[in-house]
């Protein structure tokens, strides 16, 4: 489906790579709780850099999410 | 809109969000405020001192890594030797690679590290522990033999290398978790004994410390990813078998709406803790293997015997 707003590529903890569209202007955090996430279970880098949820993402990101609830 | 969040230190790209101070923090500020506060942890509260020699319990995991990278750092500044002890329950496709990260680490820093195995220990892996008590119902959880059969490891071996400090990587949210959980199952003993560090109580019981005790579990994920300190993504095969897990998220969803949630149940314990009985001074020993224990025979002796039991050895019958 093409994406008119603002498309990021989403790596979900090594686990799955996805693309999602969001509204132009949508921060890390719009985007954990767009994948259904807690913000305080992940930490996100963007292009390679670890950001706080409040960054606003650039168009074309690419998105690492760690999760913080790793078991053991 | 601008695209980037700034440090309020020093106006830089911020990398962290600290919601309980509503501030933001560039990677150089955070990493600093985070070692501020283990060091201040440590000396605060006397974890250490000069001459210890600190075993840290290492499972290859962040908080460990995170636990045994800052224990060598501020080890010659404070005065103390540190080494790592790592215990290997044999969990296939989990274990290994923790190791690697940890042999990884351990070589850079320069430090060694020991491992204590369950086979060597209890005569079989966590693996086949647990086919054990699935033919028995899972009566006993995984985590409940994982648990007490590492607690036993890690003294056994600390104080076997000659350690005066056991420190291990439990951080806020581990305490916070468990602490709910010993409030759900009524758990008044638990609630005592899980504090900071606890007392000496008896030649074979190495204090144990926490030197992350007042750390947020998210805080020290975005340390080792800052820092460059590698931890692998594998869950535990077992860890479905644990209350733990949705008291995680559901601490995580109120700490969310509320920032803070998990320091004010932490103040709240450590309230508890004050106002409730100590736990005993003198452990006595256990009367099958001479480990300290509270009860006759430990723990560890009795999950070993419920376990071996079970088992069949060819030819024997």
């Amino acid at each position: 489906m093409a994406c008119n707003h603002l498309r990021v590529i989403v790596d979900i903890f090594g686990r799955e790579i996805r693309e999602v569209c969001l509204e132009e202007g949508a921060t890390v955090r719009d985007l954990i709780k767009a994948l259904g996430l807690r913000v305080s279970e992940v930490v996100a880098a963007v292009n390679g850099e670890v950001v706080a949820e409040d960054e606003v993402l650039p168009p074309e990101a690419h998105v690492k999410l760690h999760s913080v609830v790793s078991g053991g | 809109m601008g695209g980037t969040v700034r440090c309020f230190v020093c106006g830089g790209r911020a990398s962290v969000y600290v919601s309980y101070l509503g501030e933001y923090l560039c990677s150089y500020h955070f990493v600093e405020y985070f070692e501020r506060r283990v060091k201040a942890t440590l000396t605060w509260f006397r974890l250490v001192e000069p001459g210890d020699r600190v075993a840290v319990a290492v499972s290859g995991g962040k908080d460990s890594l995170t636990t045994l990278y800052l224990m060598r750092k501020f080890s010659e500044e404070m005065g103390f030797e540190v080494f790592g002890i790592a215990v290997d329950e044999g969990i296939a496709g989990y274990r290994e690679y923790k190791l690697e990260a940890l042999r990884s680490l351990a070589r850079e820093i320069g430090v060694d590290v020991h491992i204590a195995t369950f086979r060597e220990l209890f005569g079989l892996t966590l693996d086949e522990a647990v086919a054990v008590l699935g033919e028995r119902g899972l009566k006993v959880k995984p985590c409940t033999v994982c648990g007490v059969f590492r607690r036993y490891a890690l003294n056994r071996a600390a104080r076997e290398l000659g350690a005066t400090k056991l420190a291990t990587g439990h951080n806020l949210d581990d305490e916070v978790q468990v602490f709910a959980m010993n409030l759900v199952k009524a758990h008044v003993d638990g609630i005592v004994r899980e504090g900071l560090a606890t007392e000496p109580a008896g030649e074979r019981l190495v204090p144990r410390i926490k030197p992350l005790y007042f750390i947020p579990e998210k805080e020290v994920l975005a340390y080792t990813l800052i820092r460059g300190i590698r931890t692998p993504f594998v869950e535990c095969p077992y860890i479905v078998h644990a209350l733990r897990h949705p008291m995680r998220h559901w601490l995580n969803e109120i700490e969310d709406e509320e920032p803070g949630t998990k320091y004010r149940v932490l103040a709240v314990k450590e309230l508890f803790r004050n106002i409730l009985p100590p736990p005993p001074k003198e452990m006595m020993l256990c009367r099958v293997c001479g480990e300290p224990t509270s009860h006759p025979v430990c723990r560890a002796c009795e999950l070993k015997t419920y376990l071996l039991s079970a088992r069949v050895v060819p030819g024997q019958r």
